[in-house]
């Protein structure tokens, strides 16, 4: 492949206006480590396990990190002022395609004192500040102003029915997540949505088996993800809490406090107001890494990370942005290929 | 007949969705996420031709259909059936014109085709991506119009009505996209 210049120029000219940016409004810029012991369980994330060698001879798994969370969040814990991180993030079992590399570059920042909906004028500005930085001229579908939908908006008008009805008739609402009768209804929810499905003709996998999680998702991706509006950047908003995230729900709803960003139908940015609750993060890590130890047939090590963070994280919110996917679709891409500086089935061959 | 994972599937694949044979033409990966791995398939249905798009989950199971790409010789069409011959066992077998109605205009008694075929049910005839065949009714041009473009039709020895340029004449072959149906080129033999 000929030598390009213009992702060189592009890519450096975006990281010094995302920086310029952060610096102009109070962010410090981190540099956490890629590998950590101990990873914050995501059973949807496969990892990239390798071994540390110690010189008494006994091996030590580490793990390249999947995102900087798990570091950025003690920087915060320990009295931390808002922060942003450019830097390469890691998952394994990814198919190398259009829009999905198994190695990339995020951004992703926490605010001090926002909230996800406040985050997203941020975003609005960082989308404006890497336009300007590398094509102005960008048309309205990728640097125009950010639509908001809510997912609920979204069920009504691309699903023809509430989500929210389905979710409160199951009760969700109204119960402490994690609790023995939050899991109750979400069997409600499940059967809800199993019934939607079927009802439709879609897939939806074993009854009884599939959990309401997986069962929204194949809901939205059927119905919803694929009908959303492109002549615009569009943030959906408000996800229901029963997906596990990270993310606080919103109190007296079945909604957590979450968007994500989508350029051209291609998901660019996740945000969340955070979980600060000590109950929530440790019912999080203890339910995610009995699914990944059951999945891996091992233990999951625990370091007291969810007590670490709540005893010191301030309100906050904080986004991630795909730098890669986001250059791409200013540019005009349909792939990430013009951006790779080598093409990737040379370096990654199946 | 065969289990495959939603997330082995690749384009290409011959699968039995409800009931129904399809041949996967588009396949996308879709990672939401904080969750599962999808994969969005676009599918076309092998008896009627109909998209069905559809959304698995990776870990879902689907039924793979073991078709055979057997060659075969277009014998002739009898108004309701094409009649072919199965080139290595001499087996002649019929494939009802309604489902590939197209086809007549693109094969010639005598010729070879890649048929794909499932449980004795022809799915798929694989035609040439162009075919050239003989005018056999043309009108004879007007003399005196030579408006540059100008059109005319005409109909080739298969029964297929195309539209050409002017000059085109009887007994002429002509280049078709059998993809469009449109005229290509005059090909000069």
């Amino acid at each position: 492949m000929p030598f390009q210049r213009e992702p060189f120029r592009e890519r450096a000219a975006m990281y010094r206006a995302v920086r310029d940016y952060f610096d102009r409004c109070g962010y410090m810029e981190a540099d956490t480590p890629f590998l950590t012991p101990t990873p914050i369980p995501e059973s949807h994330i496969e990892l990239f396990q390798t071994d540390r060698h110690l010189p008494d001879g006994t091996v030590s798994p580490l793990y390249l990190v999947p995102s900087p969370e798990v570091w950025l969040k003690l920087l915060l814990a320990s009295g931390a002022p808002s922060l942003y991180q450019i830097g390469k993030c890691f998952r394994n079992g990814e198919q190398i395609d259009h829009w999905h590399r198994i190695e990339f570059t995020m951004l992703e920042w926490y605010g001090l004192n926002e909230s996800a909906m406040s985050n997203l004028g941020i975003m609005q500005e960082i989308l404006i500040t890497c336009v300007q930085a590398t094509k102005p001229d960008v048309a309205e579908n990728v640097g125009g102003t950010i639509r908001k939908l809510t997912m609920e908006e979204a069920f009504r008008e691309f699903a023809g029915f509430s989500l929210e009805a389905d979710l409160q008739e199951s009760g969700l609402a109204d119960i402490r997540r994690h609790s023995p009768e939050y899991h109750r209804a979400l069997d409600r929810v499940a059967n809800i949505f199993t019934a939607r499905l079927n009802e439709r003709n879609l897939p939806a996998g074993y009854n009884g088996i599939e959990t309401a999680d997986d069962l929204f998702h194949r809901l939205f991706l059927s119905l919803v993800e694929d009908a959303l509006p492109l002549n615009r950047p569009l943030a959906l908003t408000h996800w229901p809490a029963l997906v596990q995230t990270l993310a606080r729900s919103v109190p007296g709803t079945p909604w957590a406090e979450r968007w994500e960003l989508y350029i051209r139908g291609v998901e660019v940015a996740n945000c969340y107001g955070e979980e600060t609750e000590e109950g929530a993060l440790r019912a999080y890590w203890d339910t995610e890494a009995s699914k990944i130890a059951s999945a891996t047939d091992s233990t999951y090590s625990d370091t007291g990370w969810p007590e670490r963070i709540a005893e010191g994280m301030p309100s906050c919110s904080g986004a991630a942005v795909g730098l890669d996917r986001l250059l791409a679709l200013i540019r005009g891409d349909s792939d990430l290929k013009g951006l790779d500086l080598f093409p990737i089935r040379d370096i990654m061959p199946r | 007949m065969g289990m495959i994972k939603a997330g082995a599937i690749a384009k290409g694949t011959y699968l039995l969705e409800k009931n129904e044979p399809f041949v996967v033409n588009e396949r996308e990966f879709v990672n939401p996420g904080k969750g599962s791995a999808f994969v969005r398939l676009k599918l076309k249905n092998l008896r009627n031709g109909a998209v069905l798009k559809v959304t698995h989950k990776s870990q879902d199971n689907c039924e793979e259909i073991d078709v055979d790409e057997v060659e075969s010789q277009f014998l002739y069409s009898d108004g309701t059936s094409y009649h072919f011959m199965d080139s290595s066992t001499f087996d002649q077998f019929e494939v009802p014109m309604a489902s590939h109605k197209d086809a007549q205009y693109y094969m010639l008694e005598g010729e070879t085709f890649k048929l794909t075929r499932w449980n004795e049910e022809t799915l798929d005839i694989r035609l040439p991506p162009k075919k050239d065949l003989i005018v056999t009714e043309a009108e004879e041009a007007v003399k005196g119009d030579t408006v540059t473009g100008a059109t005319k039709y005409v109909v080739t020895e298969t029964n297929l009505k195309v539209k050409v340029p002017i000059f085109i004449k009887q007994g002429e072959k002509i280049r078709v996209s059998v993809e469009t149906g449109e005229y290509q080129e005059r090909i000069n033999d």
